[in-house]
């Protein structure tokens, strides 16, 4: 059986006190909002960890379904009721190379908007 | 490097207010555009401009005056066009007929066509008019804000209208450029986010990133060629001027 490649993406969500629970739950719901159930299940999305107090919330799914989640994260409006801006800021093969990625732009990403 | 453009920035000139107008380019600047477009009504105080213009050199961007025509008729339309081409560096059409979108695809002082309605029978993007449109180097514009904005039903349609004005756009080979159509500050993405959102219509990535840079770009180079003071007829230029030529 040949192995599953997966992508790491890191997402940037540019409000204030957002509730880290609440952001994955919008992520995952839109996901299943656009390309349904069976779409979300190609995207193995999952939910690894967050960086800088937060502000990075990092994410892996499949990399055949890529596109899928960075149109669903890119179509994300609002979170819990409220509005917000999110934005991917880098996608990367590997968990590794994602997190030094983030700690080399740490100065630039913690900018709060 | 590639340049990233936003033809269609919609910020709140005619209310005035500085702070958001400086907000939402501030943010244009972080998210990675190096050029926006800025729709700027017809009647607008010069000043303003003068001010937008101040505000996006302080953020190293590149600012284009563009005009959002939505003519009711084609008399209107070339009305407009004679009196008002020459002010602006980018004119888009929104085509509310068909007469009106037929004559905006074969027009070539024209840039931008888009189609604002989700009703089906108002989206007049089909064969003959990409084939104008294709001869008059006409570009098909579509805004990203309602793909974020919309919701159910309508998101549904207007997705699968994208699809299919996509899917012709192609085979005649009409540019097609991707603007934001952003009125504040959380409808605007970056420009790989836009890219990834095309892939909702079916818009392979590498073409998606080259109708957010390099058509507009196209475009916009044209058109400041045009309106600068060498510029005689199609394909005419004024190399050099003085008395030994």
């Amino acid at each position: 059986m040949r192995r599953v490649r997966y992508r790491y993406v890191a997402v940037k969500i540019d409000d204030g006190e957002l509730d880290q629970r609440d952001a994955v739950m919008a992520v995952s719901r839109n996901l299943i909002r656009l390309f349904g159930e069976y779409g979300a299940s190609v995207a193995e999305l999952t939910y690894i960890g967050s960086e800088l107090n937060n502000r990075i919330l990092i994410f892996r799914c499949t990399h055949v379904a890529l596109e899928m989640v960075r149109a669903s994260i890119a179509s994300l409006r609002e979170i819990n009721r409220r509005r917000c801006s999110t934005r991917i800021v880098y996608v990367s093969g590997t968990l590794k190379a994602l997190r030094r990625r983030i700690s080399q732009s740490r100065d630039e990403l913690a900018v709060q908007r | 490097m590639r340049r990233f453009i936003d033809l269609n920035l919609n910020l709140a000139v005619e209310r005035g207010c500085e702070e958001e107008i400086e907000e939402m380019i501030g943010w244009a600047a972080e998210l990675g555009y190096s050029c926006i477009g800025v729709p700027i009504p017809i009647d607008l105080d010069p000043d303003v401009t003068q001010k937008i213009r101040r505000i996006c050199d302080r953020y190293n961007l590149d600012f284009i005056k563009r005009l959002n025509l939505a003519p009711r008729s084609v008399t209107d339309l070339l009305d407009a066009l004679r009196s008002l081409r020459r002010r602006y560096e980018v004119i888009a059409v929104s085509c509310l007929s068909k007469n009106v979108a037929r004559q905006a695809a074969k027009d070539r002082r024209i840039d931008l066509i888009n189609f604002p309605s989700t009703d089906p029978r108002k989206r007049f993007f089909d064969s003959a008019e990409a084939a104008l449109a294709s001869k008059a180097l006409t570009s098909l514009e579509i805004e990203m804000s309602p793909l974020i904005l919309l919701w159910g039903f309508s998101r549904i349609q207007l997705i699968s209208h994208l699809r299919r004005e996509t899917l012709i756009a192609k085979k005649y080979d009409v540019p097609i450029v991707i603007s934001s159509g952003a009125g504040d500050k959380y409808v605007m993405r970056s420009p790989r986010d836009y890219a990834s959102l095309a892939y909702l219509f079916d818009l392979d990535y590498s073409s998606a990133i080259k109708a957010i840079s390099e058509n507009p770009s196209k475009i916009i180079v044209r058109n400041r060629r045009k309106l600068s003071p060498d510029y005689v007829a199609p394909g005419v230029y004024i190399v050099k001027r003085g008395r030994d030529c």
